[in-house]
């Protein structure tokens, strides 16, 4: 049976369309969401790796090397199953600073346009054969099948096709990081095609050709050579070599680092790869030996690279031929538009790029039009390129040889992908002079070998190079990257990273961090962006920022210093997805220039340290992830403290502000991080400000308005330790507790005001004895005045003696009322006041509840002495002692108070002449609820209340036995020398 | 009467730095260290000398798929336990 040509174009054609269609409807959003953003496709989409080499070479390079061809996969397995700590962090570098390939890798790690552009040039060096190969292997097919040689137009029908597609679905965005789902799921649906192909294959020749696994059996238990021209090279031959080169394939070649990170929708699609990847290789692999062996029964004169056709032809069925062939032109088709759209993005941002952007290009230009056209005429150079290398190159090398070499090109870079990960001591010199150590080997042990055979030029090189062997990639690769990994390590000892490359290095290692120093000279967004345009143009400038603002959640209107910086790190990311690393750097380094004398605030620093922490949580392991949980365990601890919690940086920015903060200050957390003290909103600023000025270590009782409610405070501070010596010049800030005292305070006011009225009924009797003897003497006047009202003198005299006796009412109901008056004392703040004032008050009320005792109550010592405090409350503390001092007293006993002062304080000594205070008794008296008086007769509050309220007024309050008998009081208030005379207090009434 | 139990005690007197909530970071550390084991396994397999036990032509002729399928079944395996660690 043989196809004829114009049927294997016209299944080309119509499959190539329908690709256009799939990844046209995917584009347009014709396709269910759930399908396009299911890891599956974006694994199938990593199945780009199976080129033609797989599809045809396999069987080929299996009947050469045996199981060695199963290398090319297990390589890849070993990459895959290192996933979480090979490929996720390589993801994670590229997806915070966008970057797109390779070279854009290597020239942001080692800083280096150079090693930008040699990477780049040798990608392309290693890999237009490789793309040759695809466009051989699919011209080669069609000869198997119409036993017709192809002509050359009908490649470059093919490679035209290709590039329409890869412009069309592959470059419709100016920024290579753009992802683009329509290319992604035609290339999965490549994957599908070549898998449902080959397996179809492999059935036909176990079912059709072999009649079943058992029948197949019973053929190698017949032929065991044919076993063991399968395994006896895995123990013969260059089996290690062939693994490290698919394991550096496997995420180096440039279409597998586009479809695994670049095109990544997320980490966790990549996480699914680690076992889902290798498993779609395996099944690809299962049909290779049976067709191998179904080949070389039926068909031992074909070429074995094309059994996979040739024993379809046995079939007699026109569509597995023309299935097969499909899958062939899926697996070259797939590898060209891939790799091609990978090596035009890398030749624009390292090669075109650094040779034209400034000065050539005018900011009036439309950089982005720019970009998308260059990047569209590359793709066609690139395929143009791989085309003119398939018309030179002889096709006597295999599909394997072809793959191989490119395979060795690319784990060149192994090297340089591990000082990236793991080794911050390795600099762009030592890169280079590894890379170019290798490159010189790769082309001179592989390169050059394979021009030469095909009759290209003639090099005379041959006495440098091994006898011509069966397997010149094994030499060569371990000579290549030996070479190149010693000079790599040695040179980078011997050489100093840059400033630049060691920030690089930090970004790139795990588990380091690096928070920014500087901040920008900008001191707006506005600014930022006029600063831009100059370079970039005033529309792109424009859109750059708008875009960097959403993707931080930020506005137009920020000031921030620390935002604007954060601003100008995400404006250089983005740049760099657009422009490549290095040219980014370059026009934000020149354009927002960053202010060398000011240094970020210590909450921005902190704030990013914790960023990156809670980012890199997962990677933290040993000593690093306990003290990540001990710092979380610390931090949770000040974060439910319920006292409130703030601190304060050395150039006065909140570091932390607790949740008992925000449930006090009624700000949230988010808004205050971060914020100069001041813009805090009062009475916040107020009091915080004011409280780190002071030298006192805590506050007592502050008394502020928040909202609409009177709070009581108690302030603390401390500084902060610095034992780190991170802030030499500043210290480390002060830590601030905030202690609200309010509903204790209600609470002390609710009771001295009961105390008070249990006061007012002790005092009841006295109080109304005194006033039923005015009322007497009015009574007694009213009479003679009614018997002799013809005497108009006495009247006269009786109603002044009347008058007399009522102002003494009135005088001694005021006092009651005075001292019961209502009212929490937040009402009635402190106030400098004489303190004789507060004693003659108590003594008054004193003497007229206990009148009947005939107590002598001696004042002595200097008047007006100055205090500062509450009048109400303080009379309170004297009713409450010589009351105390009265009940113990017996009747005619003598109770004295005396006043004096020093400079700082003013004391108040109250002797009675009572029975004293057991000692035991001593040091309970101040506890609440304890008297030692007959039950009914006190409440046990009095002096606890007394206690309160001395210490209220920063004073003190001792009690003891006198030795000549009774009990001395002796309080101590805090001195006011020099009061105002319009702030003092007058009593109210 | 209170019931003093042994957790009881061991509350009691265990520091407050012992509490901290470790599990999480130790999951990921044990992840890490499997993935590690996976990969030596599968080099011990598939690089080393061991591989002339089973490149052998008194072997299946499916033996490489068998160790792949293999490691393969193991990297499943590690990764739906760190999946369902994450959920």
């Amino acid at each position: 049976m043989t196809i004829e040509l114009w049927q294997l174009f016209l299944a080309a054609l119509a499959y190539l369309l329908l690709l256009f269609l799939i990844a046209y409807a995917t584009e347009r959003g014709w396709l269910p969401r759930r399908l396009i953003s299911h890891p599956l496709v974006y694994v199938l989409s990593l199945g780009v790796y199976a080129t033609s080499w797989s599809f045809y070479g396999s069987v080929g390079f299996a009947a050469s090397h045996g199981y060695n061809f199963l290398t090319i996969y297990l390589g890849v397995t070993l990459a895959f199953v290192l996933t979480p700590l090979l490929l996720q962090p390589i993801l994670r570098i590229t997806r915070e600073h966008q970057l797109a390939s390779l070279a854009d890798l290597f020239a942001f790690r080692y800083q280096s346009q150079l090693a930008g552009v040699l990477v780049t040039l040798f990608m392309l060096a290693g890999l237009l054969p490789y793309i040759a190969l695809q466009i051989r292997a699919v011209t080669e097919s069609l000869q198997v099948l119409t036993n017709k040689s192809t002509p050359a137009s009908l490649a470059l029908a093919f490679c035209a096709t290709i590039t329409l597609f890869a412009i069309l679905f592959g470059a419709r965005h100016s920024s290579a990081r753009e992802k683009h789902e329509g290319l992604v799921v035609a290339i999965a649906f490549e994957s599908i095609i070549k898998l449902a192909a080959l397996l179809a294959v492999g059935l036909f020749a176990l079912f059709g050709i072999f009649d079943g696994p058992s029948a197949m059996q019973h053929w190698l238990e017949q032929h065991p050579e044919a076993l063991d021209a399968l395994y006896r090279p895995v123990r013969e031959g260059s089996w290690n070599s062939l693994l490290l080169v698919a394991f550096a394939a496997a995420f180096l070649l440039p279409r597998q680092f586009h479809m695994t990170f670049t095109e990544n929708p997320s980490p966790r699609a990549l996480g699914k790869a680690s076992w889902t990847f290798p498993l779609f290789l395996l099944l690809l692999n299962l049909a290779i030996p049976p067709i191998l062996w179904a080949g070389s029964l039926t068909t031992p004169d074909s070429p074995p690279d094309f059994y996979v056709l040739a024993i379809t032809m046995q079939s007699g069925a026109w569509w597995l031929p023309v299935l097969t062939f499909i899958g062939g032109v899926s697996a070259a088709s797939a590898m060209m538009i891939v790799t091609t759209l990978a090596l035009a993005a890398m030749c624009m941002n390292h090669l075109v790029l650094p040779a034209s952007f400034p000065p050539r290009l005018s900011p009036e230009a439309n950089i982005y039009s720019w970009l998308l056209w260059g990047r569209r005429l590359l793709i066609a150079l690139i395929i143009l390129g791989g085309f003119a290398f398939y018309l030179l190159l002889e096709h006597n090398q295999g599909l394997a040889q072809l793959g191989i070499i490119s395979f060795v090109a690319v784990a060149q870079f192994l090297p340089g992908i591990a000082g990236l990960l793991y080794w911050r001591r390795a600099t762009r010199s030592g890169f280079i002079a590894g890379l170019l150590a290798g490159a010189l080997i790769w082309t001179v042990m592989l390169l050059l070998p394979l021009l030469e055979n095909s009759g290209l030029i003639t090099t005379g090189l041959a006495l440098l190079r091994p006898a011509a062997s069966k397997e010149p990639w094994a030499n060569a690769t371990f000579i290549s990257l030996s070479v190149n990994a010693l000079l790599f390590a040695a040179v980078s000892l011997l050489t100093k990273p840059s400033a630049q490359e060691r920030e690089a290095a930090m970004a790139c290692c795990r588990d380091t961090l690096s928070p920014p120093s500087t901040l920008p000279l900008a001191d707006s967004v506005q600014q930022m962006e006029e600063q831009l345009a100059r370079v970039t143009g005033a529309e792109m400038a424009r859109h750059e920022i708008g875009r960097a603002l959403a993707d931080l959640g930020l506005t137009h209107s920020i000031l921030r210093p620390t935002e604007l910086s954060r601003l100008r790190q995400r404006l250089e990311r983005n740049l760099s997805g657009l422009v490549g690393p290095l040219l980014a750097r370059i026009i934000v380094d020149d354009r927002l220039r960053l202010d060398k004398g000011t240094q970020v605030a210590m909450a921005d620093t902190m704030r990013f340290v914790e960023q990156r922490l809670e980012e890199s949580r997962s990677r933290l392991r040993g000593l690093a992830a306990e003290l990540d949980g001990l710092r979380r365990y610390h931090r949770q601890v000040l974060h439910d403290l319920p006292l409130g919690v703030c601190s304060i940086g050395p150039g006065n920015e909140i570091i932390s502000w607790n949740s008992a903060m925000e449930r006090l200050s009624g700000i949230e957390k988010s808004d205050v991080l971060g914020q100069p003290l001041r813009r805090l909103p009062e009475p916040w600023n107020g009091l915080l400000s004011g409280f780190l000025l002071t030298r006192e270590q805590q506050l007592r009782k502050v008394k502020t308005r928040v909202g609409q409610q009177m709070r009581v405070l108690n302030l603390h501070k401390a500084a902060i330790d610095d034992p780190g010596r991170q802030f030499a010049d500043s210290g480390a800030g002060t830590v601030v507790l905030v202690e609200d005292l309010t509903d204790l305070h209600t609470l002390e006011a609710e009771l001295a005001h009961s105390e008070r009225l249990a006061s007012i009924g002790r005092l009841a009797a006295g109080v109304a004895h005194e006033v039923g003897n005015p009322v007497t003497a009015i009574a007694c006047l009213s009479q003679n005045m009614l018997s002799d009202l013809g005497d108009l003198p006495f009247i006269e005299t009786s109603l002044h003696q009347i008058l007399e006796q009522t102002q003494r009412i009135s005088n001694i109901v005021h006092s009651l009322v005075n001292f019961s008056h209502g009212g929490a004392s937040l009402d009635h703040p402190a106030a400098p006041l004489p303190l004789s004032r507060c004693v003659d008050e108590a003594l008054h009320l004193i003497t007229l509840s206990h009148n009947n005792k005939q107590l002598e109550f001696i004042r002595q010592g200097e008047p007006d002495l100055m205090i500062n405090g509450n009048r109400q409350r303080l009379v309170q503390v004297f009713v409450n002692l010589l009351s105390n001092a009265s009940d113990a007293s017996a009747p005619g006993d003598t109770i004295t108070v005396t006043t004096r002062c020093d400079e700082e304080q003013v004391v108040v000594e109250i002797d009675d002449a009572g029975h004293g205070i057991d000692e035991a008794h001593l040091d309970k008296v101040f506890d609440p609820f304890f008297t030692t008086k007959a039950p009914g007769s006190g409440t046990g509050l009095g002096l606890p209340l007394v206690f309160n309220i001395v210490q209220e007024h920063s004073g003190t309050i001792t009690l003891g036995n006198r030795s000549e008998g009774g009990v001395r009081v002796t309080l101590c208030f805090p001195r006011v020398v020099h009061a105002p005379a319009e702030s003092v207090e007058e009593p109210q009434v | 009467m209170t019931k003093v139990t042994a957790i009881g005690v061991l509350r009691f007197v265990t520091p407050p730095v012992m509490l901290w909530p470790m599990p999480a970071r130790h999951d990921h550390e044990r992840f890490y260290d499997r993935v590690i084991l996976l990969f030596l396994l599968a080099l011990f397999l598939l690089a080393s000398p061991l591989r002339h036990w089973w490149a052998t032509e008194e072997t299946t002729w499916l033996a490489p798929y068998l160790i792949w399928g293999g490691i393969i079944a193991l990297a499943y395996w590690l990764q739906r336990r760190m999946e369902r660690h994450d959920h």
